[in-house]
């Protein structure tokens, strides 16, 4: 039943009777998360409750990184006070009862922190927000709602990769390989990440360029690896949107963009962007692998926290 | 709130930001605002590197050397506050404050060049360049601090 539904959805999006029937918002909500696909709550709980872990974390690592608690708490305390709520209601989220004002309540805190250094705001944020805030407005119950929640998610997920890889198109930086080299030369995490793949000579030579003062360069890289990974990345975030939009192609362009964004967050060391990313996209599939990925992030925040606050030492990532 | 009340909220707010990056790159070519800022999804398209502010001080044709003296603290810090305007804003920033702050610092003074360098990975010559911005301000009779000429 569930299956000659989808097919006469399909059949009928495709004689363009969606779009007269529903009008062209309500039918791109659909392809990107159909009538026929089912979110169960607890999918819906997994990516709702790690945003709100997120948040917090990734707030938390910002005010530790600023020195002591204590200092920031004096130096910035409005801010510095919300992002200490946001960790209660990282725990209470967790309880069903608690759950919904939890979220709404991180919304608002984490919008606050945000607000409070604009303009230096992380783009980062903006996704952060506006998913859960998605996700903490709608009625955990209604399956619509889930769905639009959903659906709004994925769209923010196709947003930011079509216009990362527009932009890397648009400066021209990136088909020379002009901006991984430079990062290559300037920074350590690019020179171990890629460093493998460029010529000794080539590498000697990039990093001799550390201080990008006027006039330094050329940063174009002369390596024929590292020119097809940098084309790479602004064409797959380009065009893995078009194949996560159909529901046909969704696994597969799910699991190559997972890769993608897994091996550039990996390579340069930004693991709160990835986790929040990789999530998200995980959200892409029918099957709920967000069961897996959101503990284990939630396990790695921790890590990351604990290690930011003194407990542990020697960590990887930044 | 009903259903359709938040669903034509998620179709507005997605509307809008599907438009904003290329609004948001309109403003990075034309006023140059950080393309790293300001939800563009601009990041790493280009490296992003700080901004230069040059200070010179003039008394007459004479200038006065603020490098030896030392700039006083509140000019270091007024000065670092307009670098990274500069950056963040582009070229709606301009650095009056810190004109009028060594004006203050240097009674004799009758004459600010202010000089921002934004340096930026050229794409032609794949080399590190700078756009330069030159504020020159005086004061008035009144003691007014004036913009008397920016290129």
């Amino acid at each position: 039943m569930a299956a000659a539904g989808s097919e006469a959805h399909l059949r009928d999006a495709g004689r363009g009777g969606a779009f007269r029937r529903r009008g062209p918002g309500q039918a791109w909500l659909d392809l990107l998360c159909s009538p026929e696909e089912e979110i169960p709550e607890r999918k819906f709980r997994w990516l709702r409750n790690f945003l709100v872990v997120h948040v917090a974390a990734e707030r938390w690592m910002h005010l530790a990184s600023q020195g002591a608690v204590v200092e920031s708490l004096a130096s910035q305390p409005l801010s510095s006070a919300l992002t200490l709520l946001l960790l209660p209601l990282a725990a209470a989220v967790w309880i069903p009862r608690l759950a919904e004002p939890a979220a709404r309540l991180a919304v608002a805190m984490a919008a606050g922190v945000s607000l409070l250094s604009f303009p230096t705001v992380p783009n980062h944020h903006l996704v952060e927000l506006v998913c859960l805030g998605v996700l903490a407005i709608v009625r955990l119950a209604d399956a619509g709602e889930r769905r639009l929640a959903f659906a709004a998610c994925r769209w923010m997920v196709l947003l930011v990769l079509v216009y990362s890889g527009l932009q890397k198109l648009v400066t021209g930086l990136w088909i020379r390989g002009d901006v991984l080299g430079y990062m290559i030369a300037t920074q350590d995490r690019f020179a171990t990440g890629l460093g493998p793949l460029v010529p000794a000579a080539e590498l000697e030579r990039l990093r001799a360029m550390a201080d990008s003062s006027i006039g330094a360069g050329p940063y174009a890289v002369d390596s024929p690896l590292v020119v097809a990974l940098s084309n790479a990345v602004w064409l797959g975030e380009m065009a893995l949107p078009l194949f996560l939009v159909y529901p046909r192609t969704r696994p597969v362009a799910a699991a190559a963009a997972v890769a993608l964004v897994g091996a550039i967050e990996f390579g340069a060391r930004e693991i709160f962007f990835g986790c929040l990313f990789v999530n998200l996209l995980l959200s892409f599939f029918e099957r709920d692998l967000l069961r897996w990925s959101v503990p284990a992030s939630v396990v790695l925040y921790a890590g990351l926290l604990t290690a930011r606050l003194g407990f542990r030492v020697d960590w990887w990532f930044n | 709130m009903t259903t359709a009340g938040k669903r034509h909220i998620v179709l507005s707010l997605m509307t809008f930001l599907s438009c904003w990056p290329l609004v948001h790159r309109l403003l990075v070519e034309t006023v140059d605002i950080d393309p790293w800022r300001f939800f563009g999804f601009a990041m790493y398209s280009q490296p992003r590197v700080g901004v230069f502010l040059d200070v010179l001080v003039l008394a007459g044709d004479q200038r006065i050397d603020t490098g030896t003296s030392g700039l006083p603290e509140a000019v270091v810090q007024e000065r670092a506050r307009a670098a990274q305007r500069r950056l963040v804003w582009g070229r709606g920033s301009r650095p009056d404050r810190l004109a009028r702050l060594l004006f203050d610092a240097y009674p004799q003074a009758d004459g600010v060049v202010l000089r921002y360098r934004r340096p930026f990975l050229d794409r032609a010559t794949s080399r590190m360049a700078a756009l330069e911005e030159l504020y020159r301000y005086g004061r008035t009779a009144t003691g007014d601090v004036v913009l008397e000429m920016r290129e």
